[in-house]
């Protein structure tokens, strides 16, 4: 790729920190329940980007899809790296709601249940679910990132927020 | 469900992800109002239970080192570009180089990236260079004792003679908690030769805190993991002056990982400060007039930064 290319891709990338590390931050924060591991793999999924810009020209889509496969490959790397491949084993949620104890216990176990909930969908639901209401993605960035159709997208989203209703409804 | 409505569901969580109510989203489709609520509050629940935004430190930290990779890869493409500009003229330069490198027997000639460390320095009472540490404020206050080990610094000498001048500082091992508020603590102090420094590295060989909450023992993590700080400065030496160098060293905590809060140490690059004072003449007094004493403790309402360079 020619100098004056990498440098356009460069500032590209540059201009998509700010909107999309918090983002990503959250997707793998859903993924292995860390909030401080969250925080590095964040950063070096755009370390990551910049060291390949170069292979980025050859994929063919849009940057934004290109860092979340990144952070699902560094997420799948440090997974299995922590030998605990289950999702979201996720840490305590600090609920700050002090001056209400019932409050606060109530949240909690309406976290336990989502939680669950979300352990039961497939992995294909999960992430569409990860890219979608954590990532704040479209659908058809969702479908990039994932090799599947806007169609498909919407379809796996769907099923997985009946499965979701389901599971949260038949415990109340 | 139809078609048309999973696309209603997905377009209203499109507008709900934008920042929009699901009751707005609701009203503009009152038909599948009922078939869409339920899918949408789950999709609330959801979102309620993994709420999660990064730290400010954190992003911060993030954005540093994103930057700091780029600016370097810039430099690089930059030489990559002067010299591929010259591409003919540089492997004809290249071959007259093997062949007079393959004449004279010379097996390599590397040019080396790093420069090479050219001198060990020694400390002296009434040295020329005064090497301090002190602390920025943030998470030192969680601690009761933060103790850092120096293995070695090394600074870096611009100019025709580059090279790292190294010490190993006289006081290898200090508590980070005792150096808060602009206090500072004086490592080392010995002669450096004259001239243009550019770079300060710390080599950190330990750091372990005890936390004032539970008095349990924490390893401070550095980020880099090369234990090894390098700051970019700019100050020169001179021999009738003492140049005193006050490196800012600070403790951060990351939140919460496996197994209690993480903390990291990072140098404030723009605390550290440089400061000179005329070196005095007088042999006859022992040279005891300009040694700074070992520890400075700032007055109240002064900043002891107001004299950097």
């Amino acid at each position: 790729m020619a100098i004056e290319a990498i440098s356009e891709q460069q500032d590209k990338l540059a201009s998509l920190f700010e909107e999309h590390y918090d983002r990503i931050a959250r997707y793998i924060y859903v993924r292995i329940g860390d909030r401080s591991e969250a925080e590095d793999l964040a950063s070096d999924v755009f370390l990551r980007a910049l060291e390949s810009l170069k292979k980025y020209q050859e994929r063919g889509i849009p940057m934004q899809a290109w860092l979340y496969r990144i952070a699902h490959n560094l997420v799948v790397d440090h997974l299995r790296r922590v030998t605990k491949y289950k999702f979201s084993p996720i840490e305590e949620v600090e609920v700050r709601d002090e001056a209400d104890p019932v409050s606060t216990a109530e949240i909690n176990i309406e976290i336990d249940r989502v939680k669950t909930a979300m352990q039961n969908l497939t992995e294909a639901q999960r992430q569409v679910v990860q890219l979608r209401f954590f990532s704040g993605l479209t659908s058809q960035e969702v479908g990039l990132i994932l090799n599947k159709s806007d169609g498909a997208v919407r379809e796996t989203q769907r099923a997985a927020l009946v499965k979701l209703r389901q599971l949260l409804g038949s415990k109340k | 469900m139809a078609n048309d409505v999973e696309q209603i569901l997905d377009s209203c969580i499109d507008r709900i992800n934008r920042g929009e109510s699901l009751e707005a989203c609701l009203s503009d489709y009152p038909e599948d109002a009922s078939e869409l609520e339920p899918l949408l509050q789950a999709m609330y629940s959801t979102r309620q239970a993994y709420s999660f935004s990064p730290s400010a430190d954190a992003k911060r930290e993030a954005r540093n080192k994103f930057m700091d990779a780029l600016e370097h890869r810039r430099r690089s493409s930059f030489l990559q570009r002067f010299f591929g500009q010259r591409l003919v003229w540089a492997s004809l330069a290249t071959a007259v180089v093997l062949i007079l490198v393959g004449y004279f027997g010379v097996r390599t000639f590397i040019s080396p990236s790093e420069p090479p460390v050219v001198a060990v320095a020694s400390a002296a009472p009434n040295g020329n260079f005064v090497f301090l540490m002190t602390d920025d404020i943030n998470a030192i206050a969680e601690f009761s004792k933060l103790d850092v080990t120096i293995e070695k610094v090394a600074i870096l000498k611009s100019g025709d003679s580059e090279g790292w001048i190294e010490f190993a500082p006289e006081v290898p091992q200090f508590d980070l908690t005792l150096l808060r508020d602009g206090v500072t603590r004086k490592l080392w102090q010995g002669d450096l030769p004259e001239g243009q420094y550019s770079r300060v590295r710390l080599y950190i060989s330990k750091a372990l805190g005890t936390l004032e909450l539970d008095g349990s023992v924490v390893d401070i993590k550095i980020p880099s993991e090369r234990l090894q700080f390098d700051v970019e400065t700019s100050f020169q030496i001179r021999s009738e002056n003492i140049t005193s160098y006050t490196y800012d060293l600070t403790v951060f905590n990351r939140g919460k990982g496996q197994g209690g809060d993480k903390y990291y140490l990072k140098p404030v690059v723009n605390q550290n400060s440089v400061r000179q004072e005329l070196r005095s003449q007088d042999k006859s007094k022992g040279n005891k007039s300009s040694a700074l004493p070992d520890t400075i403790t700032p007055l109240p309402v002064s900043n002891n930064r107001k004299n950097n360079l």
